[in-house]
């Protein structure tokens, strides 16, 4: 019974749809809600069958699947009954369903009790035991249903399970029952079983195997130590009167026992392996231990550490003899405790042989020093053998190869003198033989020609007579017996000449032998010289790799000359490994002449192969490898291949052997020049520098030696600078025209010159006869050879001939550097109008005058600039004298300011002259009516400002054409000036003032400020010389009045040294880092050139920080850590001091002088010194030398005075001439020697500036380094090819610096 | 018709100026020609001053080229054939100047025609300015064929 309150709100929503309306009919509409009544009872009842047939179902575990289907299906029913409303019949099908539900349930629960009940006790016969095993079994098994069924209802799997487990718990029942036996036996069983095996079980649960665990047994014997573990614990813990256990054990037992043997041979073979491993280990130092323990002892008598290395030899024997027994048991803890035994028996060894080898080493010592090797020559032998043993051997091997020829002996210097002394008494024992024999000879001709030659004659005549008289008969007789005599005194003579001329042989074949001696030893020398402190030394820096230095050894055996001389271009070389692959590479091909074989011909013939002439070779090797150290690998690799491919041997058709070296140079840029040219559709010339024909020329050209070894390194360079410059594809900003197009401009615009200058410049450059220049028909021809002409000036590298045309050189040179094709158009101006356009001043003609031999049109333009720089001193000169005399003088050191010298010329005037007009005459007169002449070989007698006195600027008076060489002259010139001007007339100066304004041109007053400007002596003694300012201003000045351009850069400072000077120019080189590569300076007086910036040496100075002043500070100090070092270790002093008495020796004027300085090398110093004290023994061994040349000198001097017509010097002016000559003398010695201690000390060198000096084949450097005597920087000129310096004297430093541009 | 005096003169700034009669300052060739017409009739005096103006520091007029010839003969045979020398020019580095054409100051149609001498260099220079430009052209006197 429910009513409608009781139902929720889903049966409300649900029953709904079965509630009647009410009609509305009051009667009907009570009807109805009893009707609707019985509905809401019939549901109530419905859904409370329905909640308790769910309840039923839900009792049921879910996995009883089948079970719970039936009442599920019934509840569907009836509620698809429910949903027709017929809520009654449903109400019915539920109860029903729920009754079925709870039936099915309690079958479950009854089959689970029932197994419960059934395990619960396992039944056996009476009288019979199980055993406890199975019965711990059965426990188990029944444990495992009373979990299963633990649940009131178990679930269908528990179920199933519960119901399997029970079957398992009969089966284990089942089979205890059944194999049940006699206890007593069983018991028995196993006792036996362990009676005979567990000692065995025990001994191997006992064993520890961690011995072998590196062994592959040592698993195997692990396991069987747990067996064997296991077997004795089941044994001792097994239950008493189990039957079936006691006979597993015992089958266990006896199993484990049977299997003794094969455990004793795995534990056999473990053991081997054990001992295998440590033998393994033993065989690494056996060797060295074995060695040790078998070394021979006497053969070190005076071995530093005898008793040592016998008591450790002891110790070695010992070891070897414990190992090897140990090895060969089964000791298996003996074996292990080798682990610890034979690294120290293999120390032992260590140590042995670390006393072997110094025993080894100072038996080597001992017998270097026998053969009077150099103590550091023998160390660096005995270093080298320790830490590259090749190359140390092969040393010795060089040692032991040269030993017959040096007497058993190692070079030294003593050894070397020793062999030149006797050198020497062979040669004067060959000159003595000489004259004897000359002497004989005449004497024979003499008896010939005087005494048996006219006897013979007479008696020829006499004998002709029929009827000689008895005085004829008796001269006859007399002749005879006089001739036969004679006879005799010549066949003596004959007979002593041939045997002097065989002592001459004799001498010749000694003197051959013995240079040949001093050759080897000198090689040697050399080779020890670079092992010890050179570039094969380990401080070489950057030390080369240890292979390069066996393989440098071995050039030393092969080609000496060369090895020594890549030892030396090692310090500058550009790149050290490249020198040394190309040393070796050309070292082997010495050994051939540099033999190439020609491919087969086309009929399969071989041609011989070609070589070049030994003395070719030599000199070939040599300059490729002085280029290799200059040009870098990439040449290397060139000359490779060329030699390779032959290009060597092929002769170059434009180079003739017989023609000079100008010529031949000339030759090869004329060659390149005709290369780069192609001539195309009417006539028009294109450049081609990339085609195979150019790329053959410039190979052709390096390497061809074409019967003259006369290399062209800088004009090849020259070729290459222009080939980039054609090629950079950079467009002109204003043209818009590449550098290539611009160049085949100017060559295309060439046209045959009328200017017979120009017609001489190209017949001088190309032999273009005088006549083609006006033959119609040789346009073109002429034409292409103009193009060549300039072309060829292109490549010819801008060098200082031998006139002091510096100014015009570093101008040239610098414009070259900086804008090619300007230059090349001035080339085409001096090829087509034989002039040069200055950028200031009129046109000037083409210099003829030039050197034979020099490109034409280079040099001439040189010289051209020089003229027009020349005559723009002097109009800078006049300029000057303006300034001089109208200007204030400005306050300078020590001298006060002054007014302008016209202020004491004006302050005269009492009259009406007007001052202004005044002024304009006597200027006009002063600078329009002097010239001014430059002569180089006056002395402008300027002493404290530094800069050069040598060459002065003579003034000339144009209107008379007297040279103003004194003050009187001078005031005579200026009032006859004074005077010209009032003879003009002009109403503005009035004559009553002209005597006042000529007495001020001799003031005192006036003539100190003619002479304070520009630090002159006087107006007539004026500084000159370099006119780089000027030629800068000719080139690039843009100004049309004429100033001064040079700007101080380095001011001469007064008392300066050099390294403050030094300093101060390289921080004005440093400020000049922002221009391009070249900067036009001067040293006022001296010199002018291009500062080169950029160079890597200049741009390490500028790195910051520090800054350039801690930079070039630090690089000063190393001058004075080289002036304090002693020259370390004697050897090299000893090097050092032959090096330069060698360059001295090769200074001096006469061979016996040289001998003289030679023989003074033999006073080798005998410590290590420092510069200044090997300067000092120098200076000692070259006194007698200084004086012999200076004595030579003088005498000179007095000749070429006394053949000039002067009278003979007295005594006392002949002594003053010898201190000079001596004093010049050893000025030029210093400076070698500075030069050669700076190359030899390996002093940083500082690139600043190129010098404008070379040739084709070379150029200068200017570089400032430390000289390591004085301490001081100094300034060097430097070959760029062979890094040869050449120390310069201390003025140029001293001199005022400047900017030029 | 005379010529009115003529300095030449150089001013403080270093110019080269013509001053007529002792009171107006010319330093242009053209302005000169045209304030003193009277040099058209003195061909040496133009020349002097034309030259004053254009190269007053480094040319001077040859007015007897007889005098310049003999002069000029007797250094070029004085110096023989001494090399170049920087700083020092020689004539004979220009090459022998054929001095045939010498003359003097000249008007030639609307074009003054000298030679000058450069003071430096010492060698001859043609030089010809057309009247109505003023503006001269210097050009060195051509060497004798070998």
């Amino acid at each position: 019974m429910t009513t409608w309150k009781d139902l929720s709100k889903e049966q409300r929503a649900f029953l709904i749809n079965y509630i009647k309306r009410d009609p509305g009919i009051v009667l009907l509409g009570r009807a109805a809600r009893d009707v609707n009544k019985r509905i809401i009872d019939n549901f109530g009842d419905y859904e409370a069958e329905r909640a308790a047939l769910n309840a039923a179902i839900d009792a049921i575990p879910a996995d009883h699947v089948t079970t719970r289907q039936g009442p599920v299906d019934d509840l569907r029913a009836a509620e698809l009954r429910a949903e027709d409303g017929k809520f009654e019949e449903a109400s019915a099908m539920l109860r029903a369903a729920t009754q079925n539900a709870a039936a099915a349930l309690t079958r479950i629960q009854t089959e689970a009790q029932q197994i419960l009940q059934n395990a619960g006790v396992f039944t056996v016969p009476a009288g019979t035991t199980i055993a406890q095993s199975d019965l711990d079994k059965l426990a188990a098994a029944r444990l495992k249903i009373q979990n299963l069924l633990a649940a009131a209802t178990p679930s269908q799997a528990d179920l199933v399970a519960a119901r399997d487990a029970y079957a398992d718990y009969l089966e284990i029942g089942v089979e205890a029952l059944r194999a049940q036996g006699d206890t007593t036996a069983a018991d028995a069983l196993v006792q036996q079983a362990w009676a005979t095996h567990g000692t065995y079980v025990r001994a191997i649960g006992g064993a520890d195997y961690t011995d072998l665990a590196a062994t592959p047994q040592y698993a195997q014997l692990q396991a069987l130590c747990t067996q064997a573990q296991d077997l004795e614990g089941e044994y001792l813990g097994r239950a008493p009167q189990d039957w079936e256990e006691a006979r597993n054990i015992a089958a266990a037992l006896n199993a484990f026992g049977a299997a003794r043997a094969d455990h004793d041979a795995l534990l056999n073979t473990a053991t081997r392996a054990h001992a295998d491993a440590q033998r393994a280990v033993y065989n690494a130092s056996a060797p060295a231990i074995r060695t040790g323990a078998n070394v021979d002892l006497t053969r070190y008598p005076n071995g530093p550490d005898l008793a040592g290395m016998t008591a450790l030899k002891g110790h070695l024997q010992n070891d070897v003899a414990h190992i090897d027994v140990t090895l060969g048991g089964n000791d298996v803890a003996a074996i292990t405790a080798l682990t610890a035994y034979i690294p120290l028996a293999s120390q032992r060894a260590i140590d042995m042989a670390a006393r072997i080898k110094a025993a080894e080493l100072q038996l080597l010592r001992d017998q270097m020093t026998n053969e009077h090797g150099r103590p550091a020559h023998i160390e660096a032998i005995l270093t080298l053998k320790e830490t590259n043993p090749d190359a140390g051997q092969t040393i010795l091997d060089g040692i032991a190869a040269n030993a017959a020829k040096l007497n058993g002996e190692m070079a030294n210097s003593q050894f070397i003198n020793d062999r030149w002394v006797e050198l020497k008494h062979l040669e004067n024992r060959l000159a003595t033989e000489n004259r004897d024999a000359e002497t004989i000879y005449n004497r024979a001709i003499n008896r010939r020609t005087n005494e048996i030659t006219p006897r013979a004659d007479e008696l020829k005549v006499l004998k002709k007579k029929f009827f000689p008289s008895k005085t004829q008969k008796t001269r006859m007789r007399q002749l005879e017996t006089e001739l036969e005599q004679l006879a005799l005194l010549d066949q003596a003579d004959v007979g002593r000449f041939d045997a002097k001329k065989q002592e001459i042989v004799v001498t010749q074949q000694q003197i051959a032998v013995k240079e040949d001696v001093i050759k080897a030893a000198e090689d040697q020398r050399a080779l020890f010289d670079a092992i010890t402190f050179g570039p094969l030394s380990p401080n070489a820096t950057p030390p080369l790799p240890p292979v390069k230095v066996k393989e440098m050894i071995e050039l030393f055996a092969k080609a000496p000359d060369l090895a020594t001389r890549a030892c030396k271009l090692a310090k500058n070389a550009q790149d050290v490994g490249a020198l040394v692959d190309a040393a070796l590479f050309l070292g082997d091909q010495l050994q051939s002449d540099f033999a190439f074989q020609p491919p087969a011909l086309p009929n399969g013939t071989l041609p011989n192969p070609v070589a070049l002439k030994p003395e070719h070779a030599k000199v070939f090797a040599a300059s490729l490898l002085e280029r290799t150290a200059y040009l870098g690998p990439q040449f290397a690799t060139d000359a490779q291949a060329a030699i390779t491919a032959g290009v060597h041997v092929t002769p170059n058709p434009v180079v003739d052997p017989a023609k000079g070296d100008k010529e031949n140079i000339a030759a090869r840029a004329t060659q390149a020049a005709e290369t780069m040219m192609q001539t195309g559709p009417g006539g028009v010339v294109t450049l081609d520098v990339n085609s195979p024909a150019f790329a053959d020329m410039l190979t052709m050209q390096k390497f061809s030696v074409s019967g003259t070894v006369a290399p062209s390194t800088m004009q090849t360079k020259e070729i290459e600078k222009l080939q980039a410059v054609l090629n950079d594809p950079t467009p002109d900003p204003t043209t818009g025209q590449t550098k290539k197009q611009q160049a085949e401009a100017i060559l295309n615009a060439v046209a045959v010159p009328t200017d017979t200058r120009a017609q001489e410049l190209l017949s001088k450059s190309l032999g273009i006869p005088a006549a083609d220049f006006t033959d119609p028909a040789k346009v073109a021809e002429v034409e292409q050879k103009m193009r060549v002409a300039i072309l060829k000036a292109m490549i010819t590298p801008v060098a200082q001939g031998k006139v002091g045309s510096c100014f015009a050189t570093a101008g040239l040179l610098q414009l070259k550097e900086e804008d090619p094709i300007r230059t090349m158009g001035m080339f085409a101006e001096l090829a087509n109008d034989g002039t040069f356009t200055p950028n200031v001043g009129a046109v000037v003609p083409a210099v003829v005058n030039l050197p034979p031999g020099d490109d034409p049109l280079s040099r001439s333009l040189e010289y051209t600039i020089g003229s027009a720089s020349a005559r723009l001193e002097e109009s800078k000169e006049k300029q000057a004298a303006f300034y001089t005399l109208m200007a204030p003088i400005p306050a300078k050191g020590r001298d006060p300011a002054r007014p302008a010298p016209f202020d004491t010329v004006a302050a005269a005037i009492t009259g009406t002259t007007d001052i202004a007009a005044l002024q304009d005459y006597l200027l006009s007169a002063f600078c329009l009516n002097l010239t001014f002449e430059y002569d180089p070989t006056m002395d402008a007698d300027l002493a404290t400002d530094g800069s050069s006195d040598q060459g002065i600027m003579r003034i000339i008076d144009a209107t008379t054409g007297q040279v103003i060489d004194t003050e009187a002259k001078f005031v005579s010139f200026l009032e006859d000036m004074i005077d010209a001007c009032f003879a003009t007339g002009d109403p503005d100066l009035d004559v009553t003032d002209q005597a006042a304004i000529k007495a001020a041109c001799s003031d005192p007053a006036f003539l100190a400020g003619m002479n304070a400007r520009h630090e002159v002596v006087a107006p007539w003694k004026k500084s000159g010389g370099g006119y780089g300012a000027q030629t800068a201003v000719v080139l690039h000045g843009a100004a049309p009045t004429v100033s001064a351009t040079a700007t101080p850069m380095a001011p001469a400072v007064a008392g300066a040294n050099t390294t403050a000077r030094a300093t101060d120019v390289l921080k004005g080189i440093a400020n000049m880092g922002a221009g391009g590569n070249m900067t036009m300076i001067g040293t006022s007086g001296i010199h002018s050139f291009n500062a080169v910036p950029h160079t890597t040496e200049m741009q390490a100075l500028m790195a910051t920080p520090p800054g350039i002043d801690a930079n070039i500070a630090a690089f000063a100090r190393e001058g004075q850590t080289l002036k304090n070092a002693p020259i370390a270790p004697l050897e090299k002093t000893v090097h050092l001091f032959e090096v330069q008495m060698k360059r001295v020796i090769a200074t001096m004027p006469t061979p016996e002088i040289a001998d003289m300085v030679r023989l003074n090398m033999l006073n080798v110093p005998t410590y290590p010194m420092t510069p200044q004290q090997l300067n000092d023994h120098i200076e000692t061994q070259m006194a007698n030398a200084h004086d012999a040349i200076a004595q030579r000198d003088a005498e000179a001097w007095k000749e070429r005075r006394i053949a000039a017509g002067k009278p003979a010097p007295s005594p006392a002016r002949m002594a003053n001439e010898k201190t000079r000559y001596e004093t010049k003398s050893k000025q030029r010695q210093e400076r070698a020697m500075g030069a050669a201690l700076v190359e030899e000390l390996g002093a940083p060198t500082v690139v600043i500036a190129d010098s404008n000096w070379g040739d084709a084949n070379d150029h200068n450097n200017f570089v400032i380094a430390p000289d390591p005597v004085s301490g001081d920087l100094k300034l060097f000129s430097q070959s760029v090819l062979t890094g040869e310096l050449q120390m310069m004297g201390d003025d140029w430093l001293k001199a005022d610096w400047q900017k030029e541009e | 018709m005379d010529l009115p005096p003529l300095n030449m003169l150089m001013n403080k700034t270093g110019a080269m100026i013509v001053r007529v009669d002792f009171e107006t300052d010319y330093d242009n060739a053209l302005a000169l020609l045209g304030a003193v017409s009277a040099l058209r009739e003195h061909p040496a005096k133009a020349a002097e001053a034309i030259n004053h103006l254009n190269h007053g520091f480094d040319f001077s007029v040859i007015t007897d080229p007889d005098a310049f010839r003999e002069e000029y003969e007797a250094k070029y045979a004085a110096e023989g054939d001494t090399p170049y020398t920087a700083g020092r020019p020689q004539l004979h580095d220009f090459g022998k100047q054929d001095l045939s054409s010498l003359g003097v100051p000249a008007f030639e149609g609307n074009t003054l025609v000298f030679f000058a001498r450069d003071r430096t260099l010492g060698i001859a220079y043609r030089a010809e300015i057309p009247l109505d430009t003023g503006v001269a052209t210097y050009t060195p006197v051509a060497t004798l064929p070998d």
